[in-house]
């Protein structure tokens, strides 16, 4: 390669560079340091208490059995909708499948809600109880309790099981099915020999993720499980914010950094494997119509499930938020934008809301940009390192929110770098985490232009940057704005890392809607669901958007 | 003696639908036990269909399927014992070599040994004695195509069905290969039937070949019968044929075309003054004033339009009046340039009164 070349690209790449080195690894340094050197000089007193005292292994413990759990739940109603999925045609399939991506963008604070306005005490569900048989007491009561907070990674997750699974499997080739039938295996002979094997690795890999999400679950936990439960990621936040304990707050997240990473190393080891589309079949549109009664039994089961998981709370949020004490209310939408200014705690929601969109727009154009120029330094196919670079700029995906805002608010509080105040604070911690996305948006795509395109185009007389604008601009312009989406909608939802950085001037949605939750009385409950309604209807409609162009982006290069 | 119970495998009035759109039309044929059949089309012809109605793989269509004298129409294909190769060999990617072999024997529920045994011997006779334990992704492409074949052959199916086998080798492999499989499949005795768009591995492998075209069997018979008696345009065309002329046919057996003054001699076996078409086959040679005319052939003279030589022959368009026709002539003597006028000799085998319509429209 030239030198200039060299030149150019790495001077592309300073700047995705700097920014991890500042808003990602200063922040990681400055939480292994306050670990081990609070006090100024090396400290393992808090390790021997986190050790020795049963509490905070009790955390830890809590959060591998609940997330296990929750993994296994997920794929036992899960694996079934998979099948279903793969195999059939049926009439509302379409619906379904973009029913199945809601939960993807639903931010965990709007699922909490959404779950609490369905089932929680004061839920659509027990006040219809109520209503019809003049119960005295709550039909259901699960409020706090394990099951509920169970429930919730199970709705989160089951699209996800769902689309990872059934997009590998409708992958595979029909025919070493069929070669099976041929050699005489029987249908079940045909799955637990032939498809269940090669099923494995996408299982495998789905299942990790369902454990790495439920494993640093925090938004759910911190508001459906209430103080009986803890993960480390809502133990990291109580340390912090309410006992102040900040050495104690930096050790677990040291532990939870720790665990993260090994199951994310896990899990793109896993994904090699479920990737590697050996003997690639790209004519597999098997699926069918159902046609034995016990297929269509299955079938009809099935997406029963997925109406009632999936749409119900959905449903009942809305519906809750409307519903006041005397029947239909618009009550709840118009308090959020009528002036209170008796608390000095009170911050008006609907600066929340204002400060949420102006975030996440900020935060796309700077993932945007720090993800363009990774991309294109990434997409370079004759560096050897190029792996490495890879795994570096995904490394933030591997944090946890949490970990993340609390390393910002030990070290982007003083100076050099006092961002504190600033407005940028929150775009920087959702950029940190948006922009790894964008990279796996428009990488792919990049790498797919063949290089004698750009070729040809030289060849026909135009320089690198002409090249760049009307060849390979136009081929990726697509999984740019998918990418942007998909930013915008991270930082709308996101809720981990701006528990701890937000100020009251900077509160966003999510952050509005937990105060509210965790408020007393009816107006408080019916402005969360108003709140998370809104919020809802936002990422939705960004997804819906999404959707409308991803289905027609798989263009063949 | 019932004639039946000689054949392996007896189609009956296959007719089926894709979307509305009929995909195969009334097709029926029969097949004798050691036999080797090919079917031959283009894609889109609906041979890969047929295929997996006999396979059993596709059940949605008309008709009936008799494998040894016994219907099995309505029997799922695990139960039928055909064997099928598949084109892209849908080896199990999770199994090595022995496995993906083993797989067909442990359905049939043979012990350990037997299946070690059975599996020597077909990858013997594959030619990959030492692949038993390779995984199946680091194989080459022709490996891969003959572990397929050994996976297939090991169970001892009825009938071997083989969808395109050769289809993703290159050519030199391809010819080899095809040569090897009928041996392979001759040894065994085994019946098989194979369906590829290719003409001259058809006629390399099989002892009859179906042509199948808009989902209608237009002829099945030997490679050669096909070639020199193609039974209507169609099928001549996709043989590669392009001399055809269109005329009458006199009550002196003479073909009388309409676009020329050519008179061709064809015999007094056909249908009189009926519209009739005629193919020429392109073998023919230059008359030398040596020989003379021969008995049996018909002397054409027209001007040379072009002349490409092909190796080992010379390809000659013909005009004569307002028709062009192509023949292929031996490389000696050399034949005159473009532009000169010749005669050329051709026999009377060469020329083929073809049905006038083809079957199916």
């Amino acid at each position: 390669m030239k030198k200039s070349q060299t030149v150019t690209r790495w001077s592309l790449f300073s700047l995705p560079l700097l920014f991890l080195c500042l808003f990602y690894f200063y922040p990681l340094t400055k939480i292994t340091l306050t670990s081990f050197f609070y006090t100024g000089e090396l400290d393992f007193s808090k390790l021997s208490v986190l050790l020795k005292g049963s509490a905070y292994l009790n955390v830890i413990w809590f959060t591998c059995w609940q997330a296990l759990l929750s993994t296994v739940l997920t794929l036992v109603i899960a694996l079934p909708g998979a099948w279903v999925f793969t195999k059939f045609r049926f009439r509302t399939k379409n619906l379904l499948l973009s029913l199945l991506t809601v939960p993807f963008v639903l931010p965990t604070v709007v699922t909490a809600a959404a779950l609490r306005a369905m089932l929680g005490k004061n839920g659509l569900v027990n006040e219809l109880a109520t209503n019809l048989f003049g119960l005295s007491q709550p039909l259901i009561t699960i409020d706090q309790s394990l099951f509920f907070l169970l429930l919730a990674h199970v709705f989160y997750n089951y699209s996800l099981v769902v689309r990872i699974v059934s997009s590998y499997w409708a992958g595979l080739s029909q025919d070493t099915e069929e070669a099976a039938q041929m050699l005489g295996a029987t249908p079940w002979q045909v799955f637990q020999r032939i498809t269940l094997p090669q099923l494995l690795p996408a299982i495998g890999s789905a299942s990790l993720l369902v454990f790495i999400f439920c494993f640093t679950s925090f938004g759910i936990v911190l508001i459906l499980g209430g103080p009986g439960y803890a993960t480390i990621e809502v133990e990291i936040y109580r340390q912090a914010i309410q006992l102040f304990n900040l050495p104690m707050a930096a050790l677990l997240s040291l532990v939870q950094i720790i665990m993260n990473f090994l199951l994310m190393w896990l899990h793109s080891r896993l994904s090699t494997q479920a990737k590697s589309g050996f003997f690639d079949n790209p004519h597999t549109s098997s699926a069918r119509s159902p046609k034995t009664l016990t297929e269509k039994s299955l079938l009809s089961v099935n997406l029963f499930v997925v109406i009632v998981l999936l749409a119900t709370p959905l449903i009942s949020l809305l519906g809750r938020s409307f519903l006041g004490e005397d029947g239909f209310t618009l009550g709840y939408y118009l308090a959020l934008f009528q002036h209170d200014n008796d608390s000095i705690f009170y911050v008006e929601p609907a600066r929340a809301i204002i400060n949420s969109l102006g975030f996440a727009g900020a935060t796309m154009i700077l993932a945007l940009i720090l993800g363009l120029l990774a991309s294109l330094f990434l997409s370079s196919k004759n560096d050897s390192n190029i792996s490495f670079w890879d795994a570096l700029i995904m490394l933030p995906l591997a944090t946890s929110a949490v970990t993340l805002g609390f390393g910002y608010i030990i070290s982007l509080n003083k100076p050099p770098l006092n961002l504190r105040d600033s407005l940028l604070l929150i775009p920087l911690a959702h950029a940190l985490v948006a922009f790894p996305f964008v990279v796996r948006c428009i990488l792919p795509t990049l790498r797919q232009i063949p290089e004698n395109l750009k070729e040809a185009a030289w060849m026909l007389g135009a320089s690198p940057l002409i090249c760049w604008r009307r060849i390979v601009f136009p081929l990726i312009r697509r999984s740019i704005l998918v990418g942007a989406v998909f930013s915008f909608s991270i930082s709308m939802g996101e809720f981990g890392a701006s528990a701890f950085v937000a100020r009251p001037h900077t509160q966003t949605m999510p952050v509005a809607i937990f105060r509210f939750l965790s408020q007393p009385g009816s107006l408080n409950y019916g402005q969360a669901l108003a709140m998370s309604g809104i919020l809802m209807l936002v990422t939705c409609s960004a997804f819906l958007l999404i959707n409308r162009y991803d289905s027609g982006s798989v263009r063949q290069i | 003696m019932d004639m039946k119970t000689d054949y392996i495998l007896q189609v009956e009035s296959i007719s089926n639908d894709y979307e509305g759109e009929p995909l195969l039309r009334n097709i029926g044929f029969s097949m004798e036990q050691g036999e080797i059949i090919s079917l031959l089309g283009p894609s889109g012809s609906g041979k890969t269909t047929l295929l997996r109605i006999i396979a059993g793989l596709e059940q949605d269509n008309e008709g009936s399927i008799m494998l040894h004298g016994q219907d099995i129409t309505n029997i799922p294909p695990h139960q039928r014992n055909i064997g099928m190769m598949f084109q892209e060999y849908a080896l199990f990617p999770h199994m090595t070599v022995f496995q993906n072999i083993a797989f067909g024997l442990e359905m049939q529920k043979q012990s350990p040994e037997q299946i070690r045994t059975t599996i020597e011997s077909v990858l013997e006779l594959v030619g990959l004695r030492d692949f038993a334990h390779r995984s199946v992704g680091d194989l080459s492409g022709g490996e891969r195509q003959r572990v397929a074949l050994a996976r297939s052959l090991a169970p001892g199916p009825t009938l071997l069905l083989l969808d395109e086998p050769l289809g993703s080798l290159d050519r030199m492999l391809r010819e080899r290969l095809s040569i090897e499989i009928r041996n392979i499949l001759k040894e065994l005795q085994l019946s098989a039937i194979f369906v590829t768009h290719d003409q001259s591995e058809a006629f390399c492998m099989a002892d009859r070949v179906g042509v199948l075209h808009d989902g209608v069997l237009q002829q099945l018979s030997s490679p050669e019968q096909l070639y020199r008696a193609p039974e209507n345009e169609t099928v001549a065309r996709f043989l590669g044929f392009g001399n055809f002329l269109f005329g009458q046919i006199d009550a002196t057996g003479i073909f009388d075309c309409s676009e020329t003054t050519l008179k061709i001699p064809v015999g007094k076996s056909q249908p009189v003054d009926t519209p009739a078409t005629l193919l020429i086959r392109p073998e023919a040679v230059l008359e030398t004033t040596s020989s003379g005319s021969d008995e049996s052939g018909f002397t054409l003279s027209g001007q040379v339009k072009n002349r490409i030589f092909q190796g080992n022959r010379y390809r000659m368009t013909l005009v004569h009046d307002t028709v062009e026709l192509q023949f292929n002539l031996p490389i000696d003597p050399a034949p005159p340039q473009s532009g000169q006028t010749i005669t050329l000799v051709v026999k009377s085998s060469a020329i083929v009164v073809l049905n006038n319509k083809s079957i199916g429209e």
